[in-house]
């Protein structure tokens, strides 16, 4: 058992709910983006999603939202999509172009 | 359909409680949502946790994590479902994939062999050596010009909000992120409650997080 408090936990929470700054759903049009590209990558590779659940390990519903676009788009870090493009043979400055992100120098 | 017991009391929430913890700081709303879905979080983390044969006492650091983007992030969310049961369950799972996200970047940090302490201290010199090491842990060290000036900002970034922590909290956030020493194990040690390393820790954190954005926009 966790030995932090729940009390605690929604006191954090409702800190950061007053601090927030405004973030509407424009935000996410480039992860909808990115989600798009990669199942037609996918596609293209003959490859379904599971194919990348497994080759990136990680649950098949986190997979599921990245290909919808509904992971928020600051959730989509270039450690993310290195993995990403790695598993779709594309280079990550692809991605990131696609995320509007500033593409990092190539490794 | 979903059967959890977690999920029966939002039945009674009515039609607008979306619209209601998207737009408005409506601290009821929110405690609504955080009273149906954080015992079944925790659980859904810890058992992420222990499938990528991760500690499971890296949970507090994820819940806190993700129940910060949920707060930071809601107004993204989108459902066009009528059916009141279908957009919860939508919300619950959009909730959880942060949750598993926030679990695959502690293991891919951690596939970075950790910097002991001990080695830091030995050579350690106003700070810089802990600094490197933090730029290190977490794979900011990089080939290429363009690469080399943006963790060069990153670091004086880094060092500025460092600058600003009491030696105390300091010295707590480098051994949490470089040594992934327990603030279990952090509390005895500096002879605080457990609870009030997470606060360090989670305060810390979320301005690192807030200059990091403000950087990269």
């Amino acid at each position: 058992m966790s030995h932090y408090s729940y009390k605690e936990l929604f006191k954090q929470l409702w800190r950061e709910v007053q601090n927030r700054p405004p973030s509407t759903t424009a935000d996410q049009s480039r992860a909808k983006l990115l989600g798009m590209y990669l199942q037609v990558r996918l596609l293209e590779l003959k490859r379904k999603p599971q194919y990348l659940a497994a080759v990136l390990d990680v649950e098949q519903e986190l997979v599921d939202a990245i290909l919808e676009g509904t992971l928020p788009a600051s959730e989509l870090d270039n450690g993310l999509l290195e993995d990403i493009a790695a598993a779709v043979k594309r280079k990550v400055s692809v991605l990131q172009a696609l995320l509007g992100k500033e593409a990092f120098a190539e490794r | 359909m979903r059967k959890d017991e977690e999920f029966k009391a939002a039945q009674a929430w009515g039609e607008n409680w979306l619209e209601r913890l998207q737009t408005g700081k409506d601290e009821a709303m929110w405690s609504e949502l955080f009273t149906c879905f954080a015992k079944k979080l925790r659980r859904d983390i810890r058992t992420s946790l222990q499938k990528r044969g991760l500690d499971p006492e890296l949970a507090e650091d994820v819940e806190q994590d993700t129940w910060a983007i949920v707060a930071q992030k809601i107004g993204s969310f989108v459902s066009s479902d009528d059916d009141h049961d279908l957009r919860l369950s939508r919300l619950y799972n959009w909730m959880r994939v942060i949750a598993l996200n926030r679990v695959r970047m502690i293991r891919r940090g951690q596939k970075v062999e950790p910097i002991s302490l001990d080695a830091i201290e030995e050579t350690e010199a106003d700070g810089k050596i802990s600094l490197d090491g933090f730029a290190f842990r977490h794979e900011l060290y990089e080939l290429g010009p363009e690469r080399k000036l943006l963790i060069a900002e990153k670091v004086h970034m880094i060092e500025d909000l460092l600058q600003s922590l009491s030696e105390r909290d300091r010295e707590i956030l480098m051994r949490r992120l470089i040594n992934n020493e327990k603030p279990r194990t952090l509390a005895a040690e500096y002879g605080i409650e457990p609870r009030s390393i997470s606060q360090i820790l989670f305060r810390t954190k979320q301005t690192l997080e807030r200059q990091r954005i403000h950087f990269e926009q």
